[in-house]
């Protein structure tokens, strides 16, 4: 385990990050917001700025995966282009979590980023990975980056969220392509639905912890009930309703387990 | 020799509650009334060296993937600030 940080190296290397960055008035983040709010939000982005991280090592993944598969070259080289769009946003996060502060001590495991696919299958291999990331993660992200940038109470915030949205509906669409690119048959679909409800499963940690209201919503953070209902509603609508609609049935025992989780 | 590098984002450690203030994992200790009650007999500098935090993960310990992480409930900064001014006093 090691303590997350970043860094750059800068000169031609910082140029390829540089042209994706928006002029943004980092000293205004915070500004009236309570310093319980504050601290409550530098943890919130020091976990973003590692999500970001850990989705970047996903795309990474997936871009070996649809190169073992011969897949269409747009699809690999999107794929490719989304671990930069990751390293964008882990930078973003940072910014907001050093503007407001400095980032929390977050112990993370760089060893253990993403979840090896399990079938001995090259395309099936690549599948898992893109359902898992593309058609469950970064499709529920979309959704839940909308309710947070609604509650962000800070236009830089607000302005931050926007351009990470902006990269983040193209990671999700990179999934639907790919299944309706891809030759399944009725065993490979069955498979997928359930790599997909052990995935939407692994969600019901967001739910584990008991509802605090402190520090309350904004800076990026939302408060229990909204996030709840959000999330359960892109859980339906942005997953299940998708993927049902390519022959992959999520089992109902996941989805149940995930509401009884936020119950 | 290492190459010098620009610093993207650090970890900064105060002992002050507020902007600056080290927070509990709510994700992994649910009951933060329990967690203050621990920090009873500790010291402030002590409990802040120890306060670290963990990622999201599902069962297996992966980071879940994507960025669903603005639920207000991972922690209770309130509960934890409270409890380490008692303290200070």
């Amino acid at each position: 385990m090691t303590v997350f940080t970043l860094e750059a190296l800068g000169g031609p290397w910082g140029k390829r990050l540089a042209a994706r960055r928006v002029e943004l008035r980092w000293e205004d983040i915070g500004a009236e917001a309570s310093p319980q709010l504050v601290a409550a939000a530098r943890e919130v982005w020091t976990r973003s700025a590692f999500s970001e991280y850990a989705s970047g090592a996903a795309f990474a993944e997936i871009s070996s995966s649809l190169l073992a598969v011969n897949a269409p070259i747009d699809l690999i080289a999107a794929a490719g282009e989304f671990v930069a769009d990751e390293m964008f946003h882990a930078e973003l996060s940072s910014r907001v979590a050093m503007a407001l502060g400095g980032a929390v001590p977050l112990n993370v495991d760089l060893s253990r980023l993403v979840k090896p696919a399990v079938s001995t299958d090259p395309l099936m291999r690549a599948a898992e990975l893109v359902v898992r990331t593309c058609c469950v993660g970064e499709a529920l992200t979309v959704p839940m980056l909308n309710q947070s940038r609604l509650a962000a109470g800070s236009l830089t915030i607000e302005a931050v969220i926007t351009r990470i949205l902006k990269d983040e509906a193209h990671h999700a669409q990179l999934g639907w392509w790919f299944l309706d690119w891809a030759e399944l048959t009725d065993d490979n679909r069955a498979t997928l639905g359930r790599v997909a409800g052990e995935a939407l499963r692994g969600f019901g940690a967001i739910f584990a912890a008991r509802c605090a209201t402190g520090s309350g919503a904004g800076l990026g953070r939302l408060d229990c009930a909204r996030f709840d209902h959000a999330f359960l509603d892109a859980v339906n609508n942005d997953v299940v309703r998708l993927l049902a609609q390519r022959g992959i049935i999520v089992p109902a025992a996941d989805v149940d387990a995930l509401v009884a989780a936020a119950a | 020799m290492r190459k010098k590098t620009l610093s993207i984002l650090a970890v900064v450690l105060s002992t002050a509650c507020g902007p600056q203030t080290e927070v509990p994992d709510g994700s992994e200790n649910p009951d933060l009334t329990q967690l203050a009650y621990e920090l009873k007999g500790t010291s402030l500098e002590q409990a802040m060296r120890d306060r670290h935090f963990r990622p999201l993960c599902d069962a297996q310990g992966f980071p879940l993937v994507g960025n669903v992480v603005s639920k207000v409930d991972m922690t209770d900064v309130s509960t934890f600030c409270s409890e380490v001014r008692r303290q200070h006093k």
